[in-house]
């Protein structure tokens, strides 16, 4: 067989029609059609979601408007702030009795600089103070907590945010800042309440009670430490995904028992880091293969389960480490012996 | 036609992949007994395999050689004064990890089971492997630390930190290719590492993506060897040639493989224009080449 | 005389041998009186695997083009009524049994036996037929690196240095074994249960799977006839250097003879009936 012989065949047939016919066969071929396991499709929008939406509202409309008719609320005459002092007084919803709280302690400590008298914990300044910073810490976590990564990992600080969790075990001191802030808050909602504690306990009067509120949160703080502290040292280990799984779950006998993939990807906000390291994705293209997103969606057509190579980069970068792998395995498994029957 | 096959699946994978089903298939029951005990057990895994499959094959062109890794590894356990059990593979099966990423349960749990009954009746403490993906799977997978109470190897592990010396018969610069299951998976990063320290003349230089952040050779559990695995293949080929070495090391008998399927195939096809003029070789074959003579 | 007699290892009777290449081939005949040796115009069946009725024999040429090992060879056979020259089987044990010679002989005359097959004939086996079974099997693993061996123009290749010393220093002292005996055997096993699966001939045309294809070119270095081209797909890649390659069969130059289906590492190659 000559070399140019050769050529000129190949030449004369890379003619695109018979490309197109032998693709053509290939495609129609019978044994390599994509599984119908891997075919499942999520719910759609329209018109699945909206009309059991619009059905659920209507019920309850419905409700309201037969208690309306038939149970008139009982409602009494307007209240009148001029007619006297009220016993017990008015307190805020439950869930606001730490505030209130917040403006009610003063633990009068005082001091005098040049003849002038400082009230330092006035209910005034405690009250705004506090509050004020509460909510102050709440909008800076995400600078601290980016600080704290850069500092963390200064290779990848300034890239990604590689903010890990902690459980309370690595990391008794913020735990234990955490527990102060609990105790507060519940004792701060006693003490607002300690007209009507004085009520029915007489014995504790506020000066006691304000006591408490003041040391009781930071002694719960500093048992926390110890507590932890002494944990960690002898080698406690915070709970493992699997293990909190089962913790969560036992004893739910009826629950469907849940794949430990979709329980740790209850915890994916979705950042997309997986999605942009994927190696295969890279190559693929952008909007061809989301492997991680497809799967999310339940939506993957068997392309992305069995063209992903687990090189668990996913996993290196998820700050939630998710293990995608732990799911392909799965879910390969399943789908080889759902179609060897 | 149809071909009747032990599974049934899509996905392409070589001939080497019916090998190891066919080869699991098999029943053996009769009890083994080593010659006399050892503490170390070394499991060569399915180079010997792999090695039939890829030579029958116009890609080994070149010389790659697994077998050899399997040698390289018993020869530098005896340097480091390690007499292991070699956990033949006449007695023993593939641990299986491709089968159970590919799904396959079934042939993976038959594998395990026989693997476990050998693993019992050889009485060894310690299992040293010289493929990360063994390494993991009987880690991880058989679980045995907590099964069978032996302790799992990987073979730079074992080397590490025995005092053992290596020069290089002339100066090299090479890098190390960090296998996903040995370090993504298993976390072992420094081991390998420290062993190339340990030869002198080879200058070590790291790759742009390394450690944590490694790229995969592009192929796993031997599925899917298609054009976007290539180009992840190729694309850390590419960073080899940007840091200049002359050898690429790997920790992992199957990163080489397809490594060295990758260069013999450029080699084989000049006319494309992708070539990496350096070598990929495994950890053991290179730190076998960098044995001292003894006078 | 139409074609090779397929029975003829009951039927006709050994009567002499040639030397070949490596081991001696071996000439069957009805009878000794039918067998005039070479420059007679009685020659007989010559081989047993890879069997040609040089009776029938008219030189064509077209089996020496087809066989993908080399297998054929000229000899002269002068004074025969069919042709001047016919086409010894003189490397014999390298046949891997393709049949792409049985396909393209234009009288018929070329009959290949599985080696596998010649001792359960009606015929006890002798020790020579013994030997025979033994060697083919071999080359049905190394036969196919010999060819690419030889085709030394299209690869540049620098023998890995490091890697020869590796293999130097293992090869000084005795390494416990691995097992590595056990594999070759499974593989040769599993190989020829590949070839046996698959049905060749005429009437067949390979077909490449193109979701298993790795574009390894495999098939085009052993493909005979050069009717595999490796046809470029584009991929939306962001990598845009890359493109995808993958084999295609040209149907018309398709022998049917499984040598592709044979070298593909993934069995992607599967053959299809003629539509």
């Amino acid at each position: 067989m000559s070399e140019d012989s050769a050529t000129e065949m190949i030449t004369e047939y890379q003619d695109e029609q018979i490309v197109l016919d032998t693709v053509n066969k290939l495609e129609h071929r019978e044994d390599h059609s994509v599984l119908e396991a891997d075919m499942v499709k999520g719910e759609p929008l329209y018109p699945h979601e909206l009309t059991r939406d619009a059905v659920l509202s209507m019920y309850i409309m419905a409700l309201f408007f037969y208690l309306s008719a038939f149970v008139p609320p009982p409602l009494h005459g307007a209240a009148d702030p001029t007619a006297g002092t009220a016993f017990p007084p008015p307190l805020p919803d439950w869930y606001l009795l730490w505030a209130f709280g917040c403006l009610k302690v003063a633990w009068d400590i005082e001091f005098t600089i040049f003849g002038y008298h400082f009230f330092l914990m006035t209910a005034k300044v405690w009250g705004t103070l506090v509050q004020g910073m509460i909510v102050g810490l709440v909008v800076a976590v995400p600078f601290i907590d980016r600080a704290i990564g850069f500092l963390i990992d200064p290779q990848y600080g300034d890239v990604v945010n590689r903010g890990h969790e902690r459980r309370p075990i690595e990391d008794p001191v913020r735990a234990a800042i955490g527990v102060y802030g609990i105790a507060m808050v519940i004792m701060l909602s006693i003490y607002s309440i300690n007209a009507n504690v004085a009520i029915y306990y007489p014995e504790i009067n506020t000066k006691v009670l304000s006591q408490v509120t003041l040391w009781g949160p930071l002694g719960c703080a500093f048992i926390t430490y110890l507590f932890l502290d002494r944990r960690r040292s002898e080698g406690a280990k915070p709970l493992t995904d699997e293990e909190r799984f089962a913790l969560y779950t036992d004893g739910i006998a009826d629950r469907r028992m849940q794949r430990i993939y979709e329980f740790k990807l209850n915890r994916c906000y979705q950042c997309g880091l997986c999605d942009d390291i994927c190696p295969v994705r890279d190559m693929e293209g952008e909007h061809e293969l989301n492997i991680i997103f497809n799967t999310f969606q339940n939506e993957h057509d068997g392309v992305a389960m069995w063209s992903c190579i687990t090189c668990g980069m996913c996993t290196a970068v998820c700050p939630q480490n998710i293990e995608y792998v732990d799911y392909v395995l799965e879910q390969r498994a399943l789908t080889t012996s759902g179609a060897m029957s | 036609m149809s071909r009747t096959k032990p599974y049934s699946r899509t996905i392409p994978h070589p001939l080497f992949e019916r090998l190891i089903v066919e080869d699991a298939m098999k029943e053996e029951k009769e009890p083994w007994k080593p010659e006399r005990p050892h503490e170390y057990g070394y499991f060569p895994g399915c180079v010997d395999f792999m090695d039939v499959e890829v030579k029958f094959t116009h890609l080994n062109k070149g010389d790659a050689d697994h077998a050899s890794i399997a040698a390289a590894s018993i020869k530098l356990l005896n340097y480091a004064g390690i007499d292991p059990l070699i956990l033949d593979m006449n007695v023993f099966k593939c641990s299986g990890h491709d089968q159970l990423w590919q799904g396959q349960l079934e042939v993976f749990d038959t594998l395990k089971e026989h693997n476990m009954r050998r693993l019992k009746e050889s009485g060894i403490k310690i299992v040293t492997c010289s493929c990360a993906e063994c390494y993991r799977t009987f880690a991880v997978d058989y679980d045995l630390p907590n099964t069978l109470g032996i302790k799992v190897e990987h073979i730079t592990q074992t080397l590490q930190g025995r005092g053992l010396k290596f020069k290089a018969p002339e100066d090299v610069t090479v890098a190390y290719h960090d296998p996903c299951r040995l370090g993504r998976m298993m976390g072992e990063y420094e081991a390998p590492r420290d062993l190339i320290q340990l030869v002198d003349g080879a200058e070590m230089v790291e790759l742009e993506n390394n450690k944590e952040r490694a790229l995969c050779c592009g192929v796993s559990s031997m599925m899917y060897c298609n054009d976007a695995t290539k180009a992840v293949r190729r694309k850390r080929l590419d960073q080899g040639t940007d840091a200049g070495i002359d050898i690429m090391l790997g920790g992992c008998p199957k990163c080489y493989m397809h490594m060295q399927c990758m260069l013999n195939e450029e080699r084989m096809n000049p006319e494309e224009g992708h070539h990496h003029d350096y070598e990929m070789m495994d950890l053991m074959q290179f730190l076998v080449a960098c044995l001292e003579e003894k006078s | 005389m139409a074609e090779i007699d397929k029975n003829f290892m009951s039927t006709y009777q050994k009567v002499a041998t040639h030397d070949g290449e490596s081991e001696p081939i071996q000439i069957w005949a009805k009878d000794s009186s039918s067998y005039g040796g070479v420059g007679t115009d009685k020659l007989g069946i010559w081989g047993s695997v890879v069997a040609v009725d040089f009776d029938i024999c008219v030189a064509d040429g077209a089996c020496i083009d087809a066989c993908p090992v080399d297998v054929f060879e000229w000899i002269d056979t002068p004074k025969h009524p069919a042709s001047d020259t016919k086409a010894i089987m003189s490397r014999e044990p390298d046949c891997i049994v393709c049949r792409a010679c049985e396909e393209v002989c234009p009288v018929d005359a070329i009959l290949i036996t599985d080696p596998g097959d010649i001792g359960s004939g009606a015929e006890p086996a002798s020790s020579e037929q013994a030997e025979e079974t033994e060697v083919p099997t071999e080359a049905l693993m190394e036969a196919p690196v010999a060819i690419v061996s030889d085709d030394t123009s299209l690869f540049f290749h620098k023998p890995n240095k490091w890697l020869t010393r590796t293999k130097d220093v293992l090869n000084k002292e005795e390494l416990p074994s691995t097992g590595i005996e056990k594999a070759k055997d499974m593989f040769k096993e599993l190989r020829k249960q590949t070839l046996d699966s698959l049905p060749r001939g005429k009437d067949y045309l390979a077909l490449v799977d193109n979701e298993k294809c790795i574009g390894c070119t495999q098939c085009v270095y052993f493909c005979n006839f050069a009717s595999i081209d490796m046809i470029s797909w584009d991929l939306m890649a962001r990598t845009s250097q890359f493109e995808s390659k993958k084999a295609l069969i040209l149907e018309d130059t398709c022998t049917g003879c499984t040598l592709c289906a044979f070298a593909c590492p993934v069995e992607a190659i599967t053959m299809e009936a003629k539509i």
